[in-house]
């Protein structure tokens, strides 16, 4: 059992009047992360009377409230007072929820680009792309989007020059380090590398999206019949 | 089953309560009136609770038209009555009434606050009268309200007794344009759509009985002659907005966060429920640093990279990744929501402490306006 280390980088700062930002941002990526993940239980569990929603990004996480309900310094108090810890490196034990890519030009639209970009084949983008496993960091941007991180350094692809106004729902793409799933079709300026047949986020459903924080994530590639035959999870 | 039938569309007319505040994890908006107050008030005016679907028109407001299921009428509805007696149920055919000699029909308790869009009801008979708002009021089924341009404001609220009762879900009535889904089939109201409406309160019935007590019954409409005093809608030449320091407000060059209140944007017509994009002053950045994806709420100001401020209204992401220099306090966000594009805005910093009894001071004006109003008309 390692020691844990004090989150003692933890800066609280208002976020407007309804909400505070509690940061960890000279934390290394990981670490950061994990200590998000688990303030946020912790704060979530607190059941603070006034507090609507403890929501994590990645080095930071978020408590809104009901500003006539409870003041901002006696939310900054109660978050001050829990211990909150940096944990440690977590198990390496999961099983990846696997997702099936559809590669063809069709529907990777920068696939091309990207590989050009890193002076590889495309083939090659798709094998390293498919080759790792990604966790999901955050869910945000829009309803059900994974932010996963776990990108292979030689994909790291910058943004694109102007987004394209409509992204197709299921586009795989590339952003900076990240790597996303569009679940919705919006506006966006990744570099768009395949498509999945899967639907990440339907408000029918219980619960909505099919991803959560924490979760890891396989790409799998499929060809263009694989795709339009895709009916689900087995 | 009662319903309220759109005959004519706004601009952009959705179905709203109070939005979805605990799924901002899932990267769901937290949605809702972009006014609450005028939202809220329009519910308790008429005796809903505060977080029943209403009406949210846009600039540009709706004909609608109030219709009833003659089979079930009778059931549902109380009214009208004559003298303080309720009609027997078997006469209440909503035609003739034999045992009255009077014509009758059921009837809808309604509030209407936010924007002036100028309301007429019309009648069979071709009568027309302004209707007053900020007041709870009675419609005759059959009776149409027209809604015009917004003379002033932006944003104007429609609550029935009963609210209006399209599915819930994820926890909301609220309408989410851009992901389609909540409201009425996930978009902006159309001309032939019908929405249904819900049970009424107890308070509600007594506020009808109230309101209808002394009038005659063949007026289309029962309007009482005093109204609840609404938050002041914005100055039409220039709103001022206040606001509280974002955690990037230093990273504006001294002289545009000392004066910031001389600055005088305008709302463009890049506008939504998302957001305004303010032009007229592009705002200088001592800094130029990438920053992390963190939380932002609505009323946070951002800075993008070309320097015109973005002010996040009800439907935007839970998360943003551009400088927040502030942040515009809760209790102005109501006047936020009703700017329209084209007006100017200029932005006063308060204190945090300040921004806090303000929000107060709001809600306990508008607990105050609904209790008198309760102790005037008898409502328990």
């Amino acid at each position: 059992m390692h020691k844990q280390q004090p989150a003692t980088t933890m800066t609280i700062e208002p976020l407007g009047d309804s909400a505070v930002i509690v940061a960890w941002r000279s934390l290394d990526d990981s670490s950061a992360w994990r200590t998000v993940q688990n303030a946020t239980a912790h704060l979530i569990a607190l059941q603070i009377i006034g507090v609507d929603a403890v929501t994590p990004a990645f080095k930071s996480l978020t408590v809104h409230y009901d500003p006539g309900v409870i003041r901002c310094n006696e939310v900054e108090k109660r978050i001050a007072s829990v211990r909150l810890e940096v944990p440690k490196q977590e198990d390496q034990i999961y099983s990846p929820i696997e997702f099936p890519v559809c590669y063809e030009s069709e529907f990777a639209l920068d696939l091309d680009a990207v590989a050009v970009a890193h002076a590889l084949q495309p083939n090659d983008v798709i094998r390293i792309h498919c080759g790792t496993d990604y966790r999901v960091q955050m869910i945000g941007f829009s309803p059900g989007f994974p932010y996963l991180a776990g990108l292979p350094q030689e994909l790291h692809t910058a943004r694109r020059q102007s987004p394209r106004l409509r992204v197709p729902v299921g586009s795989v793409a590339i952003g900076g380090n990240q790597t996303g799933i569009y679940s919705l079709e919006t506006p966006g300026g990744w570099n768009i590398i395949g498509r999945t047949p899967v639907r990440l986020f339907d408000p029918e459903r219980d619960p909505p999206c099919l991803l959560t924080a924490g979760d890891r994530v396989r790409f799998v590639p499929i060809d263009r019949v694989q795709f339009d035959e895709y009916r689900g999870p087995a | 089953m009662s319903r309220v039938r759109i005959l004519r569309a706004g601009l952009c007319t959705t179905i709203q309560d109070r939005g979805r505040k605990h799924l901002r994890h899932l990267g769901i908006p937290v949605g809702g009136a972009m006014d609450l107050l005028s939202h809220e008030l329009a519910n308790r005016l008429v005796g809903n609770p505060g977080n029943a679907a209403t009406l949210e028109m846009t600039l540009t407001g709706d004909e609608i038209e109030f219709v009833d299921d003659p089979l079930r009428r009778a059931a549902e509805y109380e009214l009208p009555a004559v003298g303080r007696t309720l009609l027997p149920v078997a006469d209440f055919d909503g035609q003739n009434c034999p045992s009255y000699g009077k014509t009758v029909s059921a009837a809808r308790l309604i509030a209407i606050t936010g924007a002036d869009m100028q309301p007429v009801i019309s009648h069979a008979d071709g009568s027309q009268r302004a209707v007053a708002q900020h007041c709870p009021i009675v419609i005759r089924s059959g009776g149409r309200i027209r809604f015009q341009a917004a003379r002033r404001g932006c944003r104007c609220y429609v609550a029935i007794a009963g609210g209006i009762n399209v599915p819930i879900v994820l926890g909301s009535r609220s309408t989410l344009l851009r992901a389609a889904f909540g409201g009425h089939c996930g978009r902006m109201l159309a001309a032939g759509d019908e929405l249904p409406i819900g049970d009424v309160s107890e308070s509600s019935g007594c506020l009808m009985e109230f309101l209808t007590q002394d009038s005659e019954q063949t007026s289309p409409i029962w309007q009482p002659r005093w109204f609840v005093r609404p938050e002041e809608l914005p100055n039409s030449d220039i709103a001022t907005l206040r606001i509280v320091p974002g955690s990037h407000a230093s990273w504006l060059i001294t002289s545009e966060w000392g004066n910031l209140q001389d600055i005088h944007f305008v709302v463009s017509s890049q506008s939504d429920r998302m957001g305004f994009r303010l032009t007229g002053r592009q705002l200088t950045m001592t800094q130029r640093e990438e920053l992390q994806t963190e939380g932002v709420a609505p009323g946070t100001i951002q800075v993008p990279p070309d320097g015109n401020p973005i002010l996040l209204m009800a439907d935007c992401a839970p998360t943003g990744g551009y400088p927040r220099i502030g942040h515009v306090i809760t209790a102005d966000l109501g006047i936020a929501a009703q700017m329209r594009p084209g007006q100017s805005v200029r932005f006063v910093a308060v204190t945090m402490e300040q921004a806090q009894i303000l929000v107060r001071q709001q809600r306990d004006r508008l607990n105050r306006s609904i209790t008198g109003m309760q102790l005037a008309c008898g409502v328990s």
